[in-house]
């Protein structure tokens, strides 16, 4: 299971939002083309379901769930949106507030993974600077159709700075793991610089440092708590 | 003289009018005579003249076979009296003196006896003891005797002392026959029964049967076979019964004894029973009372069983005995079941709405004791409540208190207890709508007209009747529809929905004073679905009524009687319970959508959408439906479902199919009275997901899905920041988005409930008319 995943952390301006981060609600966004899976990967996340025949969302649905990482409870709220938007006043609606996002994919459709530059794009215009962002390629169920290998999705989020995961909402495959390092990366991030964030202030360039969560296989182990890489 | 004699003609004249000794005689009287005019074929003739007036044929062969002859050529004479007619039955052309002489051996002396009135001793002493010989002897005089015609005196004389022989003869015979009966000698009588039917006394055969066989000699009725309460006795009518079949079994028996099958009696004998006996006990049962004629099936059936399926096998009736038993049966019953019958409708008609009658009463009995006990109840409370008096039974003392209070306050307490007491009224009735309609009655009133078709039924193999049992059991069926619709399930379908419509939740929770154990959040369409419920088995019971006892039974044909009034009001029954359960859902669904207003109006708080973004509790708040509508699916959820299993599909959809519609109304009216912010547009999103999620994934009503569907990109609209402005006046041009749902004057009404309305209304108008209001100058 290749499980690199790399965090881009910019403290930058994201400390207002990020001081409440114990007693308010984490917001990630899933985004991507229509079909790739992201209402299942969310419903999978939440109360491990998963609808064979579900419809593509309308508009967008929420979802939460709390999770604990390193022994606090951080309340996660996850909008799920329509892959097929086309306004982009809506979508940088869904962005606002966002402090993670999850772009996914389906590793059996090239055309969904090319449009990730696009969604990566959009974000990167709508979202906070400093916004956490995971790379997706689920239906890793399908490798027998698969189209996009799995390096070079890695590369292209090593080169953006991006965590990625290849997931399967069916098999209920790494979705749990995905979305923990996430939310465990927004966790991080803020806590190891909380103290700084007084002084610090917007003196910080745009791109922060990458935090390398897990380690891939080739390297030797290291826990996730967040080293730069 | 001599003269005379030489015309042949003449002759043959007198030849023709002689006895056989004259004309033997006159053939000798000359030559001529003798040679030429009675000789040949003349003479001939004269004999076959005889033979055939004696029966016998003629035949034109000219070979002569004919045994007898032979015989007679030989001088053996072999014919005896009493074969003789059976032997010979034709006589060759050219031979009938031949013939005739064997007759004239056998029966002449007879006949001399008879000239001569010698009539002791008539027979051979070898025939003495065999009345049977002696009868066919008789019969064969007579026939004999025919030949003699042409001498008319003689022959008539032959005739009458015949007759009188044979008088005397048919007396000793009967007198035998009473002698051996008596002595129980069957077979003998059979000897002699015998004896007369070769007389041709069928007649006196008969007569001594009957004499044998007469009913009431033998047998002792009872003067009636029903109770002093007018119940018939069914056990003292199949004994009854029962003795009669004996009897006719111990008859059948005696005339296969007495009569084998030479002669047939039984027949004759059973429609004389039944005309005479049945028809008389018949009479005796049900008399000029129509009443008792209810009982006409059971007392048919036992007839047919005793009188008709447990008789005996006849040989003297042949195989197809019981069968001709039962067709005298329904000949001549034919009238009374036809009686019968025509009353059956009329009295049906009777019983059951004396029925509905008498259950209307005690129903209204009962209300009225109960609307007395609510009262009495709600008065104690309000006087215990006012402390105005300690003992709650003492009339007396609380009335006189009642005159103590300060006016305004009595008053006061009046009103509220009149208040009170309707609407509790209201309330405790709508809980009682299910009982309106007594299923068990319907249930008994169903089970009496089938009751009463399979009555008729009994009569379903009596040819003649058949027809009037089909229109009396439709009759029937129709009475029994029109009487379960007007005397008991439209008043309480009417009454049902008169209650529905006065309800008002609202009101009924603003009564203070409230019975204990009655429910005051009544909800009307859960009453409502019980009744519908009862209406629709009310159906199935018919339903299954129609089937069993008219298709199956062939009382009506499905195919050929489709417009047939049964038919017709069957259906116009089952139309009308359609439009009571149409109008009362339509009803209850007015109810529900007044609470869902009542809930978007009490429940739904301005923040809900449109938070104070100073507020800090703001950003803490979770993303899920509000409070409101939670209430709202839950309200709708219980519902909904009332009618599953209750009514069939169609309705159920049609049902479910409406409150989606209404409810999408009340969301657009609902969305329309409140402002929205772009922070609070999550929280309408939220519960705009919560109403789609109910109906695509709950309610299942496809049609209704894409109605919230829209409203999920309604939603939309006010999540759009306001420095988006102009994209959002793109989004309400375009059309397309709201899959024609709502219209772009919609879509603008929506928009305008933004919060900031005021500062995008400038920027939103340019993108869709191309300029705003104030880019007009006047030039």
């Amino acid at each position: 299971m290749i499980t690199t995943i790399c965090l881009r952390v910019c403290f930058v301006g994201i400390f207002d939002e990020t001081r409440k981060i114990f007693t308010n609600w984490v917001i990630v966004v899933l985004i991507g083309d229509s079909g790739v899976g992201k209402s299942n990967l969310l419903s999978r996340f939440t109360t491990n379901d998963f609808n064979m025949e579900s419809k593509s969302t309308i508009g967008v649905e929420f979802a939460t769930r709390t999770i604990e990482v390193e022994g606090k409870k951080i309340k996660a709220q996850i909008w799920d949106t329509a892959g097929q938007e086309r306004y982009r006043a809506i979508t940088s609606a869904y962005y606002r507030g966002a402090v993670g996002a999850l772009i996914v994919y389906d590793i059996s459709k090239p055309s969904s993974y090319e449009n990730c530059n696009h969604w990566l794009t959009e974000l990167r215009e709508n979202a906070d600077d400093n916004v956490a962002v995971g790379l997706i390629g689920n239906k890793s169920d399908l490798d027998h159709l698969r189209a996009v290998p799995t390096d070079e999705a890695r590369n292209f989020a090593q080169e953006n700075q991006l965590l990625f995961t290849e997931t399967s909402a069916l098999k209920s495959e790494n979705v749990e793991l995905a979305f923990r390092e996430l939310i465990t990366a927004i966790y991080q991030m803020v806590s190891k610089h909380q103290v700084d964030l007084g002084d610090s202030g917007n003196n910080n360039a745009p791109k922060g440092p990458t935090i390398s969560l897990t380690p891939a296989p080739n390297e030797h182990k290291k826990k996730s708590s967040g080293n730069c890489c | 003289m001599e003269g005379l004699l030489k015309v042949r003609d003449i002759v043959v004249s007198i030849a023709n009018n002689l006895n056989t000794r004259d004309y033997m005689n006159f053939q000798q009287i000359n030559k001529i005579v003798h040679d030429d005019h009675l000789n040949g074929d003349v003479d001939d003739k004269y004999w076959a003249r005889k033979l055939l007036l004696m029966g016998l044929r003629k035949t034109y062969d000219t070979k002569i076979p004919d045994s007898h002859l032979k015989d007679n050529s030989d001088n053996v004479l072999r014919e005896d009296s009493t074969e003789v007619f059976e032997h010979i039955r034709t006589f060759p052309s050219g031979n009938a003196k031949q013939i005739f002489k064997l007759f004239y051996r056998c029966f002449q002396p007879y006949c001399k006896k008879l000239l001569q009135n010698n009539l002791a001793h008539f027979f051979p002493d070898k025939y003495d003891d065999d009345p049977v010989v002696q009868v066919k002897i008789f019969n064969y005089i007579g026939r004999y005797n025919k030949s003699n015609i042409n001498d008319i005196e003689e022959f008539q004389r032959i005739e009458q002392n015949l007759v009188i022989l044979k008088e005397i003869f048919v007396n000793s015979v009967l007198q035998e026959m009473e002698d051996n009966f008596g002595v129980a000698k069957y077979e003998v009588v059979s000897k002699f029964i015998h004896v007369l039917l070769l007389c041709h006394e069928e007649k006196n055969a008969i007569e001594f049967f009957k004499s044998k066989a007469d009913f009431s000699l033998e047998m002792d009725m009872p003067d009636s076979h029903f109770d002093h309460e007018g119940l018939l006795q069914v056990e003292s009518l199949t004994n009854t019964l029962s003795s009669m079949g004996d009897f006719l079994n111990s008859k059948i028996k005696l005339v296969d004894i007495l009569f084998e099958d030479r002669y047939p009696v039984v027949l004759q004998f059973m429609e004389g029973f039944i005309q005479e006996t049945v028809l008389d006990l018949i009479n005796v049962l049900f008399g000029s009372d129509d009443t008792k004629l209810t009982n006409m099936p059971t007392v048919y059936r036992q007839i047919k069983e005793k009188l008709c399926d447990e008789l005996l096998e006849s040989k003297n009736a042949g195989p197809d005995f019981h069968k001709t038993v039962k067709e005298f049966l329904d000949m001549y019953l034919e009238p009374i079941i036809i009686k019968y019958m025509n009353i059956q409708p009329q009295e049906f008609e009777r019983e059951v709405s004396k029925q509905f009658e008498s259950y209307r009463k005690e129903a209204a009995m009962k209300e009225k004791e109960t609307n007395e006990q609510i009262y009495n109840s709600l008065k104690d409370q309000s006087f215990d409540g006012s402390n105005i008096t300690d003992d709650k039974n003492d009339f007396l003392s609380s009335f006189t208190k009642i005159f103590k209070l300060p006016n305004n306050e009595k008053q006061k307490t009046q009103e509220q207890l009149q208040l009170a007491y309707n609407l509790n009224l209201i309330s405790n009735n709508l809980q009682n709508i299910k009982t309106f309609v007594s299923l068990d009655l319907c249930y008994k009133v169903v089970q009496k007209a089938q009751h009463k078709t399979d009555e008729m039924y009994t009569f379903h193999e009596v040819k003649n009747v058949v027809g009037t049992m089909r229109l009396k059991c439709q009759e029937v069926f129709k009475i029994l529809i029109n009487q379960l619709s007007s005397s008991h399930v439209r008043p309480a379908f009417e009454k049902a929905m008169t209650l529905l419509k006065q309800y008002d939740s609202n009101e009924i929770q603003r009564v203070e004073l409230k019975l204990e154990g009655v429910e005051t959040q009544v909800e009307p369409l859960v009453q409502f679905t019980e009744l519908i419920n009862i209406g629709d088995i009310i159906l199935q019971m018919i339903s299954i009524f129609y089937r069993d006892e008219l298709i199956q039974k062939n009382m009506i044909d499905k195919n050929r009687d489709f417009l047939n009034d049964v038919v017709q009001a069957k259906k116009s029954f089952e139309i009308q319970l359609d439009d009571y359960v149409a109008e009362g859902l339509n009803i209850g669904i007015n109810k529900l959508m007044d609470e869902v207003e009542f809930v978007f109006n009490t429940v739904q708080i301005p923040t809900d959408f449109n938070p104070d973004p100073k507020d800090s509790d703001f950003s803490r708040r979770e993303i899920k439906p509000t409070q409101c509508a939670e209430k709202i699916v839950e309200l709708l959820s219980n519902h909904s479902f009332l009618l599953t299993g209750a009514t069939d599909k169609g309705t159920i959809d049609v049902y479910q199919q409406e409150i989606g519609e209404r409810f999408f109304g009340e969301v657009v009216k609902h969305i329309k009275k409140n402002f929205i912010s772009a922070d609070g547009a999550i929280f309408l999103i939220c519960d705009l997901n919560c109403y789609y999620d109910f109906v695509a994934y709950k309610l299942k009503q496809k049609n209704i899905v894409p109605l919230f569907a829209a409203l999920k990109n309604v939603a939309q609209l006010y999540i759009i920041s306001g420095k988006d402005s102009k994209e959002l006046g793109k989004m309400i041009s375009d059309v397309g988005r709201f899959h024609g749902i709502f219209s772009q004057e919609e879509i603008y009404e929506f928009v305008e409930r933004r919060s900031d309305w005021v500062r995008v209304k400038r920027d939103v108008e340019k993108v869709m008319y191309g300029l705003g209001v104030k880019d007009c100058t006047i030039m």
